[in-house]
């Protein structure tokens, strides 16, 4: 038994210094901000595109009552989107149009798009709500 | 003397090819077979290390009911393009719900690799060192297996799990299980080697290897479970393992707490109630499948063998016999009573016990005389390999030598059987199941040269 002594003796030094690092680590390297850039950052080596159109998001969020549907006319092609709208950070129209760019990888402008919603024409700044039908257009 | 240095060189250079087979096979379309995306658990093991690393707090995609999380998009690899639909995932943090230890690997080689943000992870890069662990694991099997049953078993048992499709394939994915394996296995050699030569540090090590699978994740209790059924009744030896084992695992309690204590309690709590997925039937599910993710499944006999083969062990009475037994028994229960979904990567932990299993049961056929057995058995991966590589040109002359060539086998080796003494049937039996272990070898071979992505989407 004489080894278990020492043992635990080691251990519970080694769990004090290994609490000790790790709240040191956390309080020295965790902000918010360094968060969400890890979390919405996006990514160095993903290929870009000025086509809004060019990639899509499959599926269909399963959020009942929380979801934002988006199509964008491309000219040549239409591509249709339905967000989690709990994802949208900026509940705005341009913020929804942001996020999706941001997802895809797209470079284009937002403002160079023009939508309208629910039948009436919006701005980037105008808000969105759950459930609203987004149609913009290059 | 001579003799047995040449038998050590042989034994040595088989398996080196063997390593080389295993790890050719792993690497081969590694970073697109399973699909990125198929298992979102592979960013979110990384991203929990790479959190860690930048953060000092895990964060990563969260199932667990009751537990706040935060619903964001994040398209590595375009997962949200092809394989992920639904959109945003359930980020949770600080992340709980497995010990980190798979996620502190991968997400620090993705760290040293350049990748920094979540979107950044590519399954390119995190894949890699899983490739190298799974061939390590073929490795470490060879050692166990030769302890428990000699190298000529070990070598056929490590081909098996060099080439099978089941394994080559899930050994390529950032699941936990890929390094609660090794560790397991490497405990297991540490608690044989004990058995060997009476060593209280080889002990020592073998219980912190043990409680270190715990901190891969929480079924990896059961390398403390086995251990202790392998030590038996040597009193204070076991004292020792569970005390050292325990106390390893312990640290996964520790690095909870010192984080943030009470979403730490709060995911425990979420933990004991979470669903019960695999069903009643799951045991049969087992026996009678092969599933590779959460939804494909990709058909492959030797696990059957494997099950098959421990039948024949539990008749044996020796010591490495049991052994097996207690590894497969051990998890079986560990499988049932977690049992929270029916996933693919859950059963990577029986497998190598079932290929130790099946590979004992097939070189008794080579060394022991006990061919029929032998051959019946291998004949269940070889037809699964052969329909898979003609499943679209069913080639009339192979029909035809598989329905007559197996009537003459079976005809051979029941005369064998009845006639021991002679022993040109002995030598043709023996030949006839070498050449069905090599034929099997080599269509476990050309089963994986076809599946590539396109063969992928196939699969069902």
């Amino acid at each position: 038994m004489g080894f278990l002594k020492k043992y635990f003796v080691g251990y519970f030094i080694f769990v004090a210094l290994f609490v000790v690092f790790l709240r040191w680590h956390k309080a020295r390297v965790y902000s918010d901000v360094l968060l969400t850039q890890m979390l919405i950052f996006p990514s160095q080596s993903k290929d870009v595109t000025e086509d809004p159109c060019f990639y899509n998001i499959v599926g269909e969020p399963s959020t009942p009552g929380q979801y934002l549907k988006l199509s964008i006319d491309c000219r040549d092609k239409r591509a249709n989107f339905t967000l989690d709208f709990r994802a949208i950070r900026e509940k705005t129209v341009g913020g929804a149009i942001k996020e999706l760019f941001r997802i895809n990888g797209v470079t284009l402008d937002p403002a160079k798009l023009k939508c309208i919603m629910e039948g009436r024409s919006v701005t980037l700044a105008d808000e969105v709500a759950a459930k609203n039908s987004l149609e913009c257009r290059i | 003397m001579p003799y047995m240095k040449k038998g050590i060189w042989l034994t040595i250079l088989a398996l080196v090819v063997t390593l080389v087979i295993a790890f050719l096979l792993r690497y081969q379309n590694f970073a697109s077979v399973p699909l990125p995306g198929q298992s979102t658990d592979e960013y979110s093991n990384t991203w929990v290390g790479l959190s860690l690393i930048r953060l000092g707090m895990p964060v990563g995609i969260s199932g667990l009911v009751g537990i706040k999380n935060y619903p964001t998009y994040i398209n590595p690899d375009r997962i949200l393009s092809s394989t992920v639909p639904g959109g945003a995932l359930a980020i949770s943090y600080p992340w709980f719900d497995h010990p980190p230890m798979m996620g502190i690997a991968s997400g620090a080689f993705a760290y040293l690799s350049g990748e920094r943000n979540f979107g950044d992870v590519a399954l390119l890069t995190i894949r890699k060192p899983v490739v190298v662990l799974g061939t390590v694991t073929v490795g470490l099997l060879f050692w166990l297996a030769a302890l428990w049953f000699g190298p000529v078993t070990a070598l056929i048992i490590s081909l098996l799990y060099a080439t099978s499709p089941l394994i080559v394939i899930g050994s390529r994915m950032v699941q936990a299980e890929n390094g609660l394996v090794p560790v397991w296995l490497f405990s297991l050699i540490l608690l044989t080697l004990t058995q060997k030569k009476d060593g209280p540090n080889l002990i020592r090590w073998a219980a912190f290897f043990a409680g270190l699978t715990v901190l891969f994740k929480l079924s990896g209790i059961v390398a403390i479970i086995s251990g202790v059924f392998i030590i038996g009744r040597k009193r204070r030896s076991l004292i020792e393992f569970l005390m050292i084992s325990l106390s390893v695992a312990f640290l996964f309690v520790i690095y909870g707490l010192a984080i943030d204590t009470r979403e730490f309690m709060a995911v425990f709590l979420s933990n004991t109630s979470r669903v019960y997925g695999i069903g009643l039937d799951a045991i049969y599910d087992l026996f009678t499948s092969t599933k590779i993710t959460s939804t494909k499944y990709l058909t492959d006999g030797w696990p059957l063998v494997g099950w098959l083969g421990m039948i024949y062990l539990a008749a044996k009475k020796d010591k490495s016999s049991l052994f097996v037994l207690i590894c497969l028994a051990s998890y079986l229960a560990i499988y049932i009573l977690f049992g929270s979904a029916s996933y693919g990567w859950y059963r990577i932990p029986f497998m190598p016990f079932l290929f130790i299993a099946a590979g004992y049961f097939i070189s008794e056929g080579v060394t022991n005389s006990n061919y029929l057995v032998s051959a019946i058995a291998l004949l269940i991966p070889l037809g699964v390999n052969l329909s898979r590589l003609f499943e679209i040109n069913k080639v009339p002359l192979l029909i035809l030598i598989m329905r007559f060539g197996i009537l003459g086998l079976m005809i051979l080796l029941l005369t064998g059987l009845v006639w021991p003494e002679n022993r040109i049937f002995r030598n043709f039996s023996r030949s006839a199941v070498i050449l069905l272990l090599v034929a099997a070898v080599l269509t476990n071979i050309l089963y994986l040269q076809k599946i590539n992505v396109d063969y992928w989407y196939k699969v069902n």
